[in-house]
């Protein structure tokens, strides 16, 4: 396929003229457009194994694909990260057009404390989508914007998942609301999913 | 804007934006012959592609024979017929086979495995080694005894492979002497301790030649230094595949693995979505699975069990179309749906009922790549983005070009009970047209207002700064080229309050190293920077992080996201619970026959 973007980058529609013979006894083959490919039953990116990194939480990220156990083969197209399980870890739902159309991957890492955080709007829009929070558990204050993600084909839940780590308290939420208001709650505890209400702050436990 | 005129496409678009569509993805389902369902793409002749284009080449003949003779042999040769052997050489433990693949002075430049960085983590541990740390010279004994090292940890080596990342003649045309490159050695498998590890080894190398005899010579290795290495261990795998346990089965869902296609016939890029939600606002998430072989909802249950419920929530089982999005637009708090065309109402978490034309106004378009909600205005009320109508016919460029205006985002202000005011001229938010496949919203700049980012697939991905008015400016990102986007999400990696966007881009071997073998000057006779841009189409995934202001800086390569594959909607999860966002991106476009090489 990239013989064919860097022969003719103009025009995705070329065809572009097989110029050398292919070495068909060996498996060699010439498809001389990109998209020709869906009308034949040759490999282009093929069993390529998903990525998973590690974010050191350094700017930077180390991969760990293999032993995460979560990169499958399959030609893959989206995937969700979220806890469907109710033990605070995120799991894994990918979507796929082959090798298994949907897989769900459960989360066995060590368990850690968590705290699920979803919003109930008043002035903002009812799930509070554009919020931001700030959890500060420890020395570290996890941030998160609350956004349903459309990455491709898919959408994530409009809820935040903070990782608590070995806190089972968080000393202090922050939550700014898309309409301009400011929630701050104090100690609240881990290791459970709460509804913030914009209207009067109150908390209402979920699960 | 003629609206009416782009609203409801022309299903006679010429073959090759069909095509476009189909291989990258906007809306395939029409394209697959069997399944015959209504589709914009359904009448358009399937055959038509190698007529859409007289100009097949745009650089000299010379030029393109010289890039396939020598991707034939870096790639092909030596990538496909040569290494495999290594590779089987060293997961069979045959070492004098390895051996002889070294030339008597070979030397080779390895690290010492008690160097580099380690990182010990709740989960396991990770030690990297770069060009900082001292190498060691090694002669081929050494070097083979130094592989076999690696090998012998592994009670069951699961992975082994050996893959040409650059490769290239020392003197351009001279095949038949010394080449310099690069290759990638991956070791994975369970230990004798009983662990599971992964290492990853990239060496330069110069290869003594190649030619068609290369597979089955001796000695074709003149050298090889370790630049940069990577190893990772754990007690046992991370993640466990339980969809069997979960009641959300793959049953009724295409995969073209299992899927019988005729001969010609097109297999389907799509095959369908997934949409979190909380119908039922019981805390518990709830899944929306899309398909070209029909619909279904899954209500979530506790412990990670679901129950398909897609009647009974007043969903049709036969719809078919893979794009929707959730969102509560009456501001009742329960999320409604969009499938398709059509909307749908959360009537209080019992079911959804579809609306009328008259109780939703808003004619969707059909060939679109994504639906957005955002409340980009802040006024309470949840508003959405179509991503990626297509607008006109073009032959579109693989690289960046402004006049290629194919696509356009429509943003809809919502005015309430699912009432909304078309604001795309007035928001100036359209995109830039270069194929947008999706969109983020998330603040960029820190002033509290959605910005959005899309993933556009032949040029510059869009992003666009709320100015708070009720329009957007467009504004440039770093680069002259996003890569040929197919995805997006946005993560705050770092816990600064600004989201770092993470683009999946389309990205395989070959692309780098035919692009390294371009001749400098190439497309000199171009306005465009064409040879920059091309050398960004094929660099792979981009993490861009948010320096503030809205100004990012690209640091996929640098920090080791980019070259998974050909990547789609990357994701983000926290794994393993520390406050910092984990990076996932899926990846693989057509995988047809194992023992067959890649495209």
């Amino acid at each position: 396929m990239w013989l064919a973007v860097v022969s003719q980058p103009f025009d995705v529609g070329a065809t572009v003229p097989e110029l050398r013979e292919a070495d068909k006894d060996n498996g060699e083959f010439w498809v001389g457009n990109p998209f020709q490919f869906a009308y034949t039953k040759e490999n282009l990116s093929a069993f390529e194994h998903n990525g998973v990194f590690f974010n050191t939480g350094n700017r930077d990220f180390l991969d760990m694909s293999f032993i995460s156990g979560g990169d499958n083969r399959g030609d893959s197209r989206t995937v969700i990260g979220t806890d469907i399980n109710q033990d605070g870890m995120p799991d894994l739902l990918i979507r796929q057009v082959g090798g298994g159309a949907l897989v769900v991957y459960q989360n066995n890492f060590p368990k850690t404390n968590w705290l699920v955080i979803s919003l109930r709007g008043e002035q903002s829009n009812s799930a509070g989508i554009g919020a931001k929070i700030a959890v500060t558990r420890g020395d570290l204050t996890v941030r998160r914007e609350l956004l349903p993600i459309v990455n491709f084909l898919s959408q994530t839940p409009s809820r935040v998942h903070i990782g608590m780590a070995d806190s089972d308290v968080a000393k202090e939420i922050t939550i700014q609301w898309p309409a301009g208001g400011t929630t701050i709650l104090k100690d609240v505890q881990a290791n459970q999913h709460i509804r913030v209400y914009e209207k009067d702050d109150h908390i209402e436990k979920l699960y | 804007m003629n609206r009416k005129s782009i609203s409801k496409p022309n299903f006679l678009y010429t073959a090759i934006y069909t095509i476009v569509s189909g291989l990258f993805c906007l809306l395939v389902i029409g394209c697959d012959s069997s399944t015959p369902v209504e589709g914009p793409f359904t009448d358009t002749p399937e055959t038509d592609v190698e007529t859409e284009s007289a100009a097949t080449l745009a650089i000299p003949e010379e030029d393109a024979k010289y890039l396939q003779d020598v991707e034939h042999f870096g790639g092909f040769v030596l990538g496909d017929l040569t290494f495999p052997k290594i590779a089987a050489a060293i997961e069979n433990e045959e070492w004098d086979t390895l051996t002889a693949f070294f030339a008597d002075d070979f030397q080779a430049e390895t690290f010492r495995w008690s160097d580099g960085q380690e990182r010990i983590t709740s989960f396991g541990k990770f030690r990297t080694w770069n060009e900082e740390n001292k190498t060691f010279r090694m002669l081929p004994d050494e070097f083979v005894s130094y592989i076999r090292e690696l090998r012998e940890q592994y009670s069951e080596l699961m992975r082994c492979s050996i893959k040409v990342m650059q490769m290239a003649p020392e003197t351009r045309g001279n095949f038949d002497e010394p080449w310099q490159g690069s290759f990638k050695l991956f070791f994975a498998g369970r230990t004798h301790a009983n662990s599971i590890s992964q290492y990853s080894l990239r060496f330069n190398c110069r290869i003594a030649k190649i030619n068609e005899q290369t597979p089955n010579t001796n000695g074709i290795f003149l050298s090889a230094g370790c630049f940069s290495a990577e190893y990772a261990t754990a007690a046992d795998f991370l993640l466990e595949d339980i969809t069997a346990k979960t009641g959300m089965t793959s049953l009724g869902l295409r995969d073209n693995w299992k899927h019988s296609y005729e001969e010609d016939q097109q297999r389907p890029f799509i095959t369908g979505g997934i949409y979190a939600n909380d119908f039922n606002q019981d805390g518990i998430t709830d899944f929306l699975v899309t398909d070209l072989d029909g619909l279904f909802f899954y209500v979530g249950l506790p412990e990670g069990r679901f129950q398909e419920q897609t009647v009974q929530v007043g969903l049709q089982r036969f719809e078919n179309d893979p794009l929707a999005c959730v969102g509560d637009f009456n501001n009742d708090s329960y999320e409604d749906l969009i499938i398709g065309q059509s909307a749908y109402v959360n009537e209080q978490g019992k079911r959804f009922r579809k609306l009328s034309d008259k109780e939703f106004n808003v004619e969707l378009t059909k060939i679109k790549a994504a639906l957005t909600v955002v409340d980009f205005d802040n006024d309470g009320l949840l508003d959405f983005m179509e991503v990626g109508i297509v607008l006109k016919e073009y032959n579109l460029p693989y690289i960046n070009r402004v006049e290629s205006q194919a696509t356009v985002n429509y943003l809809w202000r919502n005015i309430g009970n699912f009432k909304f005011e078309d604001v795309t001229e007035k928001s100036k938010a359209m995109g830039l047209g270069t194929g947008a496949f999706s969109a983020v919203w998330f603040d960029a700049n820190g002033d509290q207002l959605p910005d959005y980012m899309s993933a556009c697939e032949f040029g510059k991905n869009d992003f666009y700064i709320n100015d708070g008015d009720g329009t957007f400016t467009q504004t440039d990102l770093p680069g002259v080229h996003g890569g040929l986007s197919m995805g997006i999400t946005v993560a705050d990696i770092d816990n600064d309050g600004l989201g770092d966007p993470y683009v999946g881009n389309m990205y395989s071997k070959a692309g780098e190293r035919i692009v390294a073998n371009i001749r400098q000057g190439l497309y000199d006779e171009y306005d465009n920077n064409i040879q920059e841009q091309l050398e960004e189409i094929v660099s792979g995934n981009e993490l861009y992080y948010n320096k503030g202001n809205g100004e990012f800086e690209r640091i996929g390569r640098q920090v080791g996201v980019n070259d998974v594959g050909w990547a789609y909607g990357t994701g983000t999860a926290d794994l393993d619970g520390d406050g910092y966002p984990d990076l996932y991106a899926p990846v693989g476009f057509q995988s047809v026959d194992a023992s067959r090489p890649d495209g």
